[in-house]
C-alpha cells in the first residue's frame, strides 16, 4: 500500500487524504517536513496565526525494521526562532505512521470555536477529530494515562501539555516512548503552534496487518546487519553511550574548558564532577534504575536511562546533557537529584528542558534566583510557569525574551533559541553551526564536537579557526540527510569513522524505495534541505545578520584558555558557498 | 621532598578508565617521561579500549607529549554524546 499524506483542517475540523506529490516522493523526516513547510507556509505569517502549520513526519526507513530508525520530524515556522523549524523525536510515533502509510500528517487552520482542545485519532485511512474539554489543563503524564484508557496503550500519542496550551515559546510536543515515559519534539515552540491550534493531543493506531511497504526486502535486512554491526562495534555507539548515556560529556567538555559555566563566564566548572556521567551511572547502578534504554523500539545504542531517588523511586527518564548542563553548570544546581525532579516537572509541563533550563539560568544574571537553588527554581516551574503567572510567563517565553526584558547584554542566544552545553569561544566548529544553521543555536544540527574534542571522524584543534567552516558544512550537510531517514543522530559517531556505514544505510534506502542513491545523492539531498530551510529564513526575514553568535562573546575573554569568538562576518558568511 | 630525577603530575581518568583505578591522583613520574609511558604505566588495555583524547592541561595532547612538573594529564576512552 502506497504512502499517502493526511492532511488535517482545524478551521472546518475536517480531513482530507492525498496522494504524495512527485516532488515530495523520495523524502521523508526533516527533508519532507522543511520542504512541505517551504512549499506551503507564508514565510512571513505568524507563526501562531491561521496560516502556519503544522507537519509530522516519520523517516525513510521508519517502520521497516531498519535499526535506530524510530525518530519522528515534526515542522513548521517556529515561534521562538521566526524562521523554519524541525526537530526530531523517539517514541513510538514514526514506526506506526509509517506502518499506516502516512508519509505526512499536515495539521492547518484553527478552529473557529477556540473555547476548548481537540484529540486527533488518526487510522488507517481516518482521522477522527473530537472535543476534549475533559483534557484542558492536564499535563502530559496524566493524558498519557487517561489516552491508555481511551484507545489503549499500543498507540502511538503526542501531545502537549499546559504549557503549550498557553502558547509559551518553550512549550514542546511530547511523544509516548515504549516504556509508557516521554521523548520530546523539544525545541523551537513547536508545543504553542500545536496549542495554537487547539490540539491537546494526537494518537495514531495501526492495525497487525499494517506494514511498511518495501521494495526489496531481502536487501534491506542484509544491509541492516551490515549497519547494526558497524553501530554495535563502534566503542561511543556500541558502548559509551549504553554504559554513560550523554552525560558523560560534562566531564570531558569542563576538561577542555568548553563547559559553559554561570551563563557563559568560564568554561570550567568545578563542581563537574558531581553532575557528571560517570556519577550519574553510579548512582543509577547503586539504586536499581537502568543506565540503558533505548527510546524507540529497534535503537541498540540506547542512550536513554531511568533515574531513581534514593529510595529506588522512580524520577526521570531520557536524562540528557543539555539539560544537566543547563541547569547545572549554567544555573549552577550541583545536587544530580534536584535536576532530575526538575527534569520530570518540566516533562510533565511540556517545556523544553534545555531552553527552560538556559532561561533560569539567565534568570540569575536577571536577579530572579541565585545562582544554584533549586528549590527556587522549581518553585518558578512548578507554581508559576505551570499557572501562567507573569513570571511563568516571563521564563516561558525563552532566553532571548528574559535578556531583553531585562536589559540584559550577555543573553546567549543565535536566531533568539538559547546556545547549548558547548561554548563556542572554546569549541570552535561547533559555534560555527551554531551560528549558521537554519533551526537557530541547535547542538545536533552539526555536530563539530565530535571532531574539535571527541576525536571522531579525525581532530581539528577547538580553539583554532582553521577548517571549522569545512567542518561544519560538511557535517550539517550529512546531518540534514540523516535526519531524514529517520535515523538517531547518535549513527553519526559509526558513520564518521566506519567506512562500511554509510554505504549500508543508502543500501536500506535503496531496498526500501526501489530507487539507486549513491553518496553524492544523498549530500545533494542534505545541501538541497540545507538551501530549502534557508531559503525560507530570508524570506522570513532572517539573513546574515542573524548568522552571528552573542557579540559578547567577541570581546568578552574566557578562561580558562583566554579565547574570544574571532571569526569575521565574511567568513561565517563564507559557510553558505556550497 | 620531591625524589631526585622524579616530578610530580595529576592524573585524571574518566569513564571505564577508573574501574580498578582511580579518578584523580597525583604521581611521581621520571625526568622525561612523556605520555605515552604514563599510559603504559597504568596498564591501559588498548585492544580492548584504546586510548580517545588525552588532554594535557586541557588542551588536546598526543602520546609522545612531554610532561612537566605541575601538568594536568586527563585521560579518555573513545567517548561521544550530543
Ligand atoms: S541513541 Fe538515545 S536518542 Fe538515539 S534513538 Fe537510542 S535512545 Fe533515542
Amino acid at each position: 500500500m502506497s504512502d499517502r499524506i493526511y492532511r488535517v483542517d482545524m478551521s472546518n475540523l475536517s480531513f482530507e487524504i492525498e496522494d504524495v506529490p512527485e516532488a515530495w516522493q523520495g523524502l521523508g523526516g526533516r527533508g519532507l517536513t522543511s520542504t512541505i513547510v517551504a512549499e506551503e507556509v507564508n514565510p512571513e505569517c505568524h507563526p501562531l496565526g491561521p496560516r502556519n502549520k503544522l507537519v509530522f513526519a516519520p523517516g525513510m526507513l521508519s517502520g521497516t525494521g531498519a535499526t535506530d530508525s524510530g525518530r519522528c520530524s515534526c515542522g513548521a515556522k517556529s515561534p521562538l526562532t521566526g524562521g523554519i523549524k524541525e526537530s526530531n523525536a523517539g517514541g513510538t510515533s514514526a514506526a506506526i505512521l509509517a506502518r499506516l502509510g502516512v508519509k505526512a500528517l499536515i495539521i492547518e487552520g484553527l478552529p473557529e470555536d477556540d473555547s476548548t482542545f481537540y484529540h486527533l485519532h488518526v487510522t488507517r485511512e481516518n482521522v477522527e477529530i473530537t472535543r476534549v474539554p475533559e483534557l484542558v489543563g492536564k499535563n502530559n503524564f496524566e493524558v498519557l494515562d487517561i489516552m491508555a484508557e481511551k484507545v489503549g496503550n499500543k498507540a502511538a500519542v503526542m501531545t502537549i501539555g499546559r504549557a503549550g496550551e498557553m502558547k509559551m515559546l518553550v512549550a514542546n510536543i511530547s511523544v509516548r516512548d515504549p516504556n509508557g515515559k516521554l521523548r520530546s519534539h523539544g525545541r523551537g515552540g513547536l508545543g504553542a503552534v500545536m496549542g495554537a491550534k487547539k490540539v491537546k493531543c494526537i494518537t495514531v493506531e495501526a492495525g497487525p496487518d499494517d506494514e511498511v511497504s518495501i521494495s526489496d526486502p531481502g536487501k534491506l535486512k542484509a544491509a541492516n546487519k551490515k549497519f547494526m554491526h558497524a553501530i554495535l562495534a563502534h566503542p561511543v555507539a556500541g558502548e559509551g553511550l549504553k554504559a554513560f548515556g550523554t552525560a558523560i560529556l560534562v566531564n570531558i567538555l569542563s576538561e577542555a574548558g568548553g563547559l559553559p559555566t554561570r551563563n557563559f563566564r568560564s568554561g570550567e566548572c568545578d563542581f563537574a564532577e558531581q553532575i557528571s556521567g560517570e556519577r550519574m551511572a553510579r548512582l543509577i547502578t547503586e539504586r536499581e534504575g537502568d543506565t540503558a534504554h533505548g527510546c524507540h523500539r529497534g535503537c541498540v545504542i540506547r542512550c536513554s536511562q531511568t533515574y531513581n531517588d534514593e529510595d529506588g523511586k522512580y524520577v526521570t527518564s531520557g536524562f540528557e546533557y543539555e539539560t544537566i548542563w543547563s541547569l547545572g553548570a549554567h544555573m549552577g544546581i550541583s545536587d544530580l537529584d534536584m535536576i532530575a525532579r526538575i527534569d520530570n516537572v518540566m516533562d510533565d509541563l511540556g517545556v523544553d528542558s534545555i531552553e527552560t533550563g538556559i532561561t533560569l539560568g539567565l534568570a540569575v544574571d536577571a536577579g530572579i534566583l541565585d545562582y544554584g537553588d533549586g528549590e527556587a527554581a522549581l518553585r518558578i516551574i512548578q507554581d508559576d510557569l505551570a499557572n501562567g503567572t507573569p513570571l511563568g510567563r516571563i521564563i516561558g517565553g525563552g532566553v532571548g525574551n528574559l535578556g531583553r526584558l531585562y536589559g540584559l547584554v550577555r543573553v546567549p542566544v543565535v536566531k533568539n533559541q538559547g546556545i547549548t552545553a558547548y561554548e563556542p569561544r572554546a569549541v570552535k566548529g561547533q559555534g560555527i553551526t551554531f551560528a549558521t544553521n537554519p533551526m537557530g543555536a541547535d547542538h545536533t544540527a552539526g555536530y563539530a564536537v565530535a571532531t574539535n574534542i571527541l576525536g571522531v571522524g579525525g581532530h581539528l584543534d577547538p580553539l583554532g579557526k582553521e577548517g571549522q567552516i569545512e567542518l561544519s558544512r560538511n557535517l550539517q550537510i550529512s546531518t540534514a540527510a540523516i535526519d531524514s531517514t529517520g535515523m538517531c543522530i547518535f549513527v553519526a559517531f559509526p558513520i564518521l569513522d566506519d567506512p562500511e556505514c554509510m554505504p549500508a544505510l543508502i543500501d536500506m534506502i535503496n531496498a526500501r524505495f526501489g530507487i539507486e542513491l549513491d553518496f553524492s545523492n544523498v549530500m545533494e539531498l542534505g545541501k538541497r534541505i540545507l538551501r530549502t530551510e534557508r531559503e525560507f529564513n530570508l524570506r522570513a526575514g532572517l539573513n546574515s545578520a542573524h548568522d552571528r553568535l552573542p557579540e559578547f562573546m567577541t570581546y568578552e575573554t574566557l578562561p580558562p584558555h583566554d579565547v574570544v569568538w574571532d571569526f569575521t562576518p565574511e567568513e561565517i558568511d563564507g559557510f553558505w558557498d556550497f | 621532598m620531591r625524589k631526585a630525577g622524579y616530578f610530580t603530575i595529576t592524573i585524571r581518568l574518566f569513564a571505564q578508565y577508573r574501574e580498578g583505578r582511580f579518578a584523580d591522583r597525583e604521581r611521581e613520574v621520571p625526568d622525561g617521561a612523556v605520555v605515552g609511558d604514563v599510559i603504559k604505566s597504568l596498564e591501559i588495555d588498548e585492544d580492548r579500549l584504546a586510548v580517545g583524547i588525552i588532554l594535557l592541561n586541557g588542551r588536546h595532547g598526543k602520546m609522545d607529549s612531554a610532561l612537566e612538573e605541575g601538568d594536568v594529564l586527563s585521560l579518555f576512552p573513545r567517548i561521544g554524546g550530543g
